[in-house]
């Protein structure tokens, strides 16, 4: 078992471990709603839009994460809110407005890095390195973690009414509108607590394949949502030990672990996996 | 569950709904007394969708009032339920018979109070009432399209609504399923509910319904269904020139 504890005598590679459990359980949680709610695509957009958010934040205030971070949040909300905006004030529908946004926010990002005095490397942004894990970084992925699970458990009566059904959820006086905004929005917090751990790019996968993987097994939502948590740490420790050994980037492993988790329920999930249902023919 | 004797009644008055400020009903004035079952009728596009969604208080209104029990349809939100039409709900949603119907609780429970033995009770009383007992474990997708429509009274029934407004409930249902469907209705209705069906299929709206809507725009007739039901008003529903641009139901 040296494999398994060998790595864990440095430092750095405890506080990646905390920075796995912590991000891997949130965004793994997250995903049951994301999948539900057919967000996945809207993800991928405000993954991408976070670039020229960290690069302002690197521009003004350095490599520190909590600039980096309020940068971050602040680029999603800009092209979340500025998708809405155009959506409903032009004949332009919201997919179209976010993807014209995102693509925009991303190109300026990458212009943006190329004015920073900081030398930043694009490579660390894009796919992340979860081995490069500050205090600072774990104390917001706790915050973040914290918030998150709170509004999540604390909401979930309101979020289930709404992902199941928004006109019946209206028609019982739930808002739904709030409630999705706020779903977004502990999206966005979610995939910036990740962008060192995975970058980005993959910061996406966190947060949809966990969930996506417990819904080919269960029919429940609380299985959906927890299994999704407990799956998204063990893919990220795997994930973390992969790269570990292998020398391979953490967030490329990471995701490629939770994609072949995903696969493997695809073929052989004994109630939705493919092979059975040939089987059964 | 008890529901009070007293008359209660449903007014719409001077109602008009538009779509891209497009009237989809005009001026409608209606009177429904609870413990009706009241079957709405009128061709594709002539508003029975959008008179439902009012009443649920999904839409808003371009002018004139809907009052339940002298209420608003905010104000009386917990006491309405909306049921959509089967194929605008994702079946594939990971719950069970008993997960959803426990869905009407919540909104009289909200986010922060617990789910108490009371509202497990009214939840069995529910999968009892509606014959789903057995079928309590089960995804929604592995139920019958009947069963499915049950599934939805249930869970209104669990949120002690007093009016069920059913968008074409037997839409896909085989004759074994309308009929069971029926009697629940004319069961739900009998304890003095208002039961309001959006409905198409004319041949047997006679055995469905005590009062009819007949609607194209604009009310064209409402009564009981024996004075409303005739060749000539259905004629007169059906052939009534729409206003130009409306599409929508």
């Amino acid at each position: 078992m040296h494999w398994l504890t060998d790595p864990f005598h440095f430092e750095f590679m405890q506080r990646a471990l905390l920075g796995c459990l912590l991000i891997g359980f949130t965004n793994g949680y997250l995903s049951a709603f994301v999948v539900l709610r057919r967000m996945a695509l809207l993800a991928d957009a405000l993954s991408h839009s976070l670039l020229p958010g960290l690069a302002v934040g690197a521009i003004f205030f350095g490599l520190a994460p909590l600039g980096l971070f309020a940068g971050a949040l602040c680029a999603a909300g800009m092209v979340a809110l500025g998708g809405q905006l155009i959506s409903r004030s032009s004949r332009l529908k919201d997919d179209t407005a976010i993807a014209s946004l995102y693509t925009v926010a991303f190109a300026l990002g990458i212009l943006l890095l190329n004015y920073s005095k900081v030398r930043v490397d694009l490579h660390h942004f894009l796919f992340g390195n979860i081995l490069g894990l500050t205090d600072m970084d774990l104390w917001i992925s706790y915050g973040i973690s914290a918030v998150t699970l709170l509004l999540l458990v604390s909401q979930q009566r309101s979020l289930l009414l709404c992902l199941f059904d928004p006109a019946v959820a209206k028609s019982q006086g739930v808002a739904v509108t709030r409630v999705l905004y706020l779903l977004m929005t502990l999206m966005v917090l979610a995939m910036i607590s990740s962008l060192q751990a995975v970058g980005v790019v993959l910061s996406l996968g966190l947060l949809v394949m966990p969930g996506a993987t417990i819904y080919l097994w269960s029919d429940s939502f609380d299985a959906m949502a927890w299994g999704g948590g407990v799956l998204g740490m063990i893919g990220s420790c795997i994930g973390l030990l992969i790269s570990y050994w292998t020398n391979i980037g953490s967030g490329p492993a990471i995701v490629m672990v939770l994609g072949v988790f995903l696969m493997a329920s695809y073929l052989l999930s004994p109630r939705y996996g493919i092979l059975v249902r040939l089987l059964r023919r | 569950m008890s529901v009070n004797d007293a008359v209660h009644s449903l007014e719409v008055s001077h109602l008009t709904v538009c779509y891209n400020c497009v009237p989809v009903l005009s001026g409608m004035n209606l009177n429904l007394r609870c413990g009706d079952c009241v079957g709405l009728i009128g061709p594709n596009g002539a508003g029975k969708t959008t008179l439902l969604k009012a009443i649920a208080g999904l839409l808003p209104l371009e002018s004139g009032t809907i009052r339940l029990h002298g209420k608003s349809p905010q104000a009386a939100q917990r006491e309405i339920s909306y049921l959509p039409q089967r194929e605008q709900v994702d079946w594939d949603f990971p719950i069970t018979v008993r997960g959803m119907v426990d869905m009407g609780r919540f909104a009289l429970l909200g986010n922060w109070k617990p789910f108490t033995r009371q509202d497990a009770s009214i939840v069995d009383q529910a999968l009892a009432t509606f014959g789903l007992t057995e079928l309590a474990g089960r995804q929604i997708k592995a139920l019958s399209g009947g069963q499915q429509q049950r599934v939805f009274l249930a869970r209104s029934w669990a949120q002690q609504a007093h009016v069920y407004l059913l968008d074409e409930p037997f839409e896909g249902l085989d004759r074994n399923a309308q009929q069971e469907l029926a009697v629940t209705l004319h069961k739900l209705s009998a304890e003095g509910r208002l039961v309001i069906v959006s409905h198409h299929n004319m041949s047997n709206v006679a055995e469905l319904f005590s009062h009819v809507i007949l609607l194209n725009g604009k009310l064209i007739a409402s009564g009981a269904v024996g004075d409303v039901f005739t060749p000539e008003l259905i004629e007169k529903a059906f052939s009534a020139l729409r206003p130009v641009g409306t599409g929508k139901n």
